[in-house]
């Protein structure tokens, strides 16, 4: 994988985050889609595992310190490590599933980006909530936080439909050769 | 033999991160808190990408507007609200200022002045899960945590910056059920109408009430005995100021909202609920704003 290209992409994805996600949002819900996770997702469908494991997590931290947790002082801090290790075990399970899937068809990384969100979230929220329980940080409504970002996946899903096609044509840019081999494969 | 400087094995690299991440996840924040420092460099990197991104935002979904056909109307009432406030603010500063006269006569140091610097920003964006408004101006300009966030087109308080960066700060919306204290002290006065054009001294009718925010982008009053209040404030249209000692001295006397409602409370009799909505558009879209930074130059502005 060529790791400038992807260093590009996920400055782009982190700038979307950022600057044009709420955008996006569905009213004045927090339901909006994540460009960050489309990239882990199509990574994880065409890198080798030894990038495609590296590469979420250098996702999962810019994720990280985009987003702060409240404490009681006031000041928000940065829990790094949650979006890094859901990102790393939401790209396993691609690299996992990805032998057993059509990598070609739009509908796969509809799908994968779809679970990649609704598990990077998961396990952001769950270790968030875990650590609120002996530390300082203030979670509030950990079930609304998860329904919402759930909704977010599948947003985040539909978006992949337009963004997937796009990035499965830049795939010499990042230099995938799609020589990996799949066990699921038409005749 | 096994060579002593052979390089590890991308599977111990991979464990290895994996424990860090997860002490680094799950470790608390008295000892990770130093991790928050280096949000400032890496949201410096992204910056050039995201201000594009923002202009982008902006013109898909700008900040709301009300509508042009109300806008004598809506600068009439902001003008208004601004006239109501200043009296406010000048009968509580002359008020203050006897006491320090008294003080004075009595023999007690005159206290340091506290001022405010006015700094213009713009709205950046909305962090989803924090619920957070980031807006430009950050420490570098001054900005501190518990400087306020005024509408710049109205005297509507936006809520409090509860962190900042070196170019960016973070805003706390008063409509936000996380903000600390989430008890907000308020005055009520009179809706502002012919009447209270005719009758200046009505303005000064006030019922001290205690607000909450919801989730719903309103805040509600803690209940509220009907019994000896003056008629006529209680009622909706009547316009909900700020007045509450945990908040700075700069942010007194500011919009919370209008009342919306008026409900009785069946279970509690002689005991009514009020419903305050901020006016204009909401909160978190908001385009320009004034930050009222403590303890600056009053005449400085941004």
């Amino acid at each position: 994988m060529n790791w400038i290209v992807f260093t590009i992409f996920a400055w782009i994805a982190m700038a979307f985050e950022t600057g044009f996600r709420d955008a996006l949002a569905l009213g004045s819900s927090s339901i909006s889609p994540s460009l960050a996770m489309i990239l882990v997702a199509y990574v994880a469908l065409w890198a080798p595992i030894r990038h495609a494991l590296p590469a979420a997590i250098v996702v999962g931290l810019l994720l990280d310190f985009g987003d702060l947790v409240r404490t009681p002082g006031a000041e928000p801090v940065v829990v790094l490590g949650r979006h890094a290790i859901g990102c790393l075990l939401a790209s396993y399970t691609v690299v996992t599933l990805r032998g057993m899937m059509f990598r070609r068809n739009v509908v796969t990384i509809v799908v994968l980006a779809g679970v990649t969100m609704a598990l990077t979230q998961i396990v952001a929220i769950a270790m968030l909530k875990f650590r609120s329980l002996y530390d300082v940080i203030i979670v509030d409504d950990a079930a609304a936080q998860l329904g919402s970002q759930l909704g977010s996946a599948i947003y985040t899903a539909a978006l992949a439909f337009i963004v997937g096609p796009l990035l499965n044509r830049m795939k010499w840019l990042f230099g995938f050769t799609g020589s990996a081999r799949s066990s699921f494969r038409m005749p | 033999m096994r060579n002593s400087r052979q390089s590890p094995s991308p599977a111990t690299l991979l464990g290895v991160t994996l424990l860090t991440l997860l002490v680094l996840a799950l470790a608390p924040t008295r000892f990770t808190r130093w991790v928050t420092s280096f949000r400032g460099p890496v949201e410096v990197a992204i910056a050039p990408g995201k201000v594009v991104l923002e202009k982008a935002s902006r013109v898909l979904r700008p900040p709301m507007v009300a509508p042009e056909v109300q806008r004598d109307e809506r600068e009439l009432r902001e003008q208004f609200d601004d006239l109501l406030r200043l009296h406010l603010q000048a009968a509580r500063e002359n008020r203050e200022l006897r006491e320090v006269i008294r003080s004075l006569q009595a023999g007690t140091p005159y206290p340091a002045s506290v001022g405010a610097r006015r700094l213009s920003t713009q709205r950046q964006g909305i962090n989803l899960s924090t619920g957070l408004v980031q807006v430009r101006g950050g420490s570098r300009d001054g900005v501190v945590p518990g400087t306020i966030a005024v509408a710049a087109s109205s005297q509507q308080l936006i809520g409090q910056v509860v962190a900042t960066d070196l170019a960016t700060s973070s805003i706390r919306l008063i409509t936000d059920p996380r903000m600390q204290p989430n008890l907000i002290g308020a005055i009520v006065t009179p809706p502002i109408d012919e009447d209270s054009l005719r009758e200046p001294d009505r303005s000064a009718v006030q019922v001290t009430v205690e607000l909450r925010a919801t989730d719903d982008g309103v805040l509600v009053s803690e209940p509220i005995g009907s019994v000896g209040k003056p008629e006529g404030v209680l009622v909706p249209g009547a316009v909900v100021l700020l007045r509450d000692p945990t908040w700075p001295d700069t942010a007194q006397f500011f919009t919370i909202g209008l009342v919306e409602t008026v409900e009785e409370l069946p279970r509690n009799p002689g005991f009514m609920r009020l419903t305050v909505r901020p006016t204009g558009p909401e909160l978190g879209r908001v385009g320009s704003m004034i930050l009222h930074i403590p303890g600056g130059d009053p005449e400085g502005s941004g």
